[in-house]
């Protein structure tokens, strides 16, 4: 048996960024936007950096020069807003933003999914609360990317991350040598909930500063007409307990034990 | 003629991945570009012109309300993040029912008074206290979809109820009271 | 931070509390003080006054180090929690707060614990509602005299 040289990012778990989001049926109106903006004092201790994002539209008319530039607010409308936290470090560890339709809590210093999901359903819950009775959430999505890495790229050996037997890795794959990439995705119904779940999993290595680099990217999206917001926490720790098992057939046995899967 | 628009149309930038890095949704996400320097500016956008001042004041009386509001909501959020004996006297954190209970009951309190403060009690119940006036309010939460409150007024008289259903329509002595606390 | 070890501390401490002993309870900011600086009626459990006791510490016997481990421990538990200062109050004062019916209301129990012999507990004499017992705790911690330093508190 090769000598276990590939190791999870973390000591305790492989987690680089965990996401979570909210998917609306349409594009945030300006004046929704607005409200959001309002949400800058509450976020403020644990947000300090606020910042607003704006949309210049473009009006051109025969009889304007081509240059003309016609808003109906100074500096652009309202298109959204992104809050960021640093560590003293000065790392990014938490940001919020809210653009299009879509509302995004992304997460870069995991601390097992308890504390890191009751941090971020504040979050979300404080942010839903703006589109309740104008929006419509129409999916929530819970991503994470799990990083391994191998300081002797020489001697990658696929089994260290991957399970032989999963049935997510292509006989192509399988052969291959260290540097690879393989993306899938799947829908699965749920005609019991009326849901469908979207997958996404990504499958990605790279050499980077003499490492070799494994990347595991997993998506689960549950589409659902109209989400009740006090549903929140039960279909966020579904799609957690979801990829999970999804993870735990991808990932080597040995690895699978040592991020405590 | 008519001028006709010949295109109307915004400015995007084509690296929604870095907009928003590393998510994978099913549909493209494309942002606009521009971003407006940090500003402490909390003001709206828009102020009808020749309005008495007054107007004007209520207007960012009511804003202020609202983002004092969604503070006290925040708060009573954050409550979830409590872990056992967080109070170093072995304390429970709330269930997430009792949460939305009080935050049910918060949103349904009529507009136009003054907001409580909220607390958190090593027994998992959570309050909303008024204590202003010579007034004071202690209403509690448990997570079974009733409430508790004590109060008394400015006379010393004393008001209670146990085992309140959570409604839209409070007790009338108690939202009498609320509404004579000064904002 | 990490959790420090508690200190056992070996005294002989009289079971009886008299009256005019003065108990501790130690507060903490934000989750027990109010926007003006005084102590929220939450800082004391309803249900603790009802069946587990309000854990005190009797001022004459407490070990100073208990004290120190104790807060030392609790700021570490959550971030931007801090010391906001002790409560203190005599056993005669708890006595006199009274119910509805004009009854002495809460009683002190002697409590002590594997490494503090000099806990003590407040308790609620009767099976009283949830609304009696808010007035009750309004009543207490109405009644505490606060003070900053461990000093103070222990001098």
């Amino acid at each position: 048996m090769s000598k276990n040289t590939t190791k999870p990012l973390k000591k305790e778990h492989a987690v680089q960024e965990v996401i979570f989001s909210l998917q609306l049926a349409e594009q945030l109106s300006s004046d929704t936007i607005k409200k959001f903006f309002s949400l800058k004092d509450v976020f403020k201790k644990e947000f300090p950096h606020f910042e607003e994002l704006k949309q210049l539209v473009l009006q051109v008319t025969p009889s304007l020069p081509a240059a003309n530039v016609l808003t109906n607010e100074a500096g652009g409308i309202p298109a959204g807003m992104r809050l960021v936290h640093t560590l003293e470090n000065g790392a990014l560890d938490w940001s919020i933003h809210v653009e299009q339709n879509m509302i995004v809590i992304t997460c870069l210093d995991y601390k097992g999914w308890e504390k890191t999901w009751s941090k971020a359903q504040v979050y979300l819950q404080t942010l839903a609360e703006q589109i309740i009775g104008t929006s419509v959430i129409k999916a929530i999505n819970l991503q994470y990317t799990n990083i391994f890495l191998s300081s002797n790229p020489d001697h990658y050996d696929l089994w260290q991350v991957f399970n032989e037997k999963s049935p997510y890795l292509t006989d192509n794959i399988k052969k291959t040598g260290s540097l690879w990439h393989l993306f899938q995705g799947w829908l699965e119904e749920n005609a019991t909930l009326n849901l469908r779940y979207l997958n996404n999993l990504n499958l990605a290595t790279l050499v980077k500063d003499k490492e070799h680099v494994t990347t595991i990217t997993i998506l689960r999206q549950a589409q659902i007409d109209n989400l009740v917001l006090e549903n929140l926490d039960k279909v966020m720790n579904e799609l957690h307990d979801d990829l999970k098992k999804i993870l735990g057939n991808v990932l080597a046995t040995r690895m699978a034990k040592e991020i405590g899967l | 003629m008519s001028n006709e628009i010949l295109e109307r149309q915004s400015l995007y930038s084509q690296t929604s991945s870095q907009r928003v890095p590393g998510l994978i949704v099913s549909s493209t996400l494309a942002f606009a570009t521009l971003a407006a320097p940090l500003s402490l500016n909390n003001l709206p956008t828009y102020i009808p012109p020749n309005v008495s001042s007054e107007l004007i004041g209520k207007f960012f009386a009511i804003e202020q309300e609202n983002v004092d509001k969604q503070k006290l909501l925040y708060t009573i959020r954050s409550y979830s993040t409590y872990e056992k004996n967080w109070d170093g006297y072995e304390g429970v954190p709330p269930k997430n029912k009792t949460i939305s209970d009080t935050t049910h009951f918060l949103k349904h309190l009529p507009d136009n008074i003054k907001l409580p403060y909220a607390g958190l009690s090593g027994d998992g119940e959570i309050n909303l206290f008024w204590d202003k006036d010579s007034i004071y309010i202690d209403i509690g939460f448990l997570g079974n979809n009733k409430f508790s409150y004590y109060a008394r007024d400015n006379s010393g008289k004393e008001i209670s109820g146990d085992d309140i259903v959570i409604s839209d329509t409070l007790p009338t002595e108690l939202i009498n009271l609320i509404k004579t606390i000064s904002i | 931070m990490s959790e420090v070890e508690s200190i056992i501390t070996i005294s002989s401490v009289p079971g009886v509390i008299e009256k005019d002993e003065i108990l501790i309870r130690i507060f903490y900011h934000p989750d027990h003080i109010d926007e003006l600086g005084n102590i929220k009626a939450s800082a004391i459990p309803s249900d603790d006054l009802k069946s587990r006791g309000v854990s005190v510490d009797r001022k004459s016997y407490v070990e100073k180090r208990y004290i120190e481990t104790n807060i030392q421990n609790s700021v570490a538990r959550k971030e931007e929690r801090n010391l906001a200062g002790f409560g203190l109050i005599s056993h005669e004062t708890v006595l006199g707060i009274l119910d509805v019916k004009n009854s002495t209301a809460l009683h002190v129990k002697s409590d002590p614990i594997s490494n503090n012999q000099a806990h003590a507990i407040i308790l609620a004499k009767n099976n009283y509602l949830r609304s009696e017992l808010k007035k009750l705790r309004k009543d207490l911690v109405d009644k505490f005299k606060s003070v900053k330093s461990i000093e103070e508190a222990l001098s």
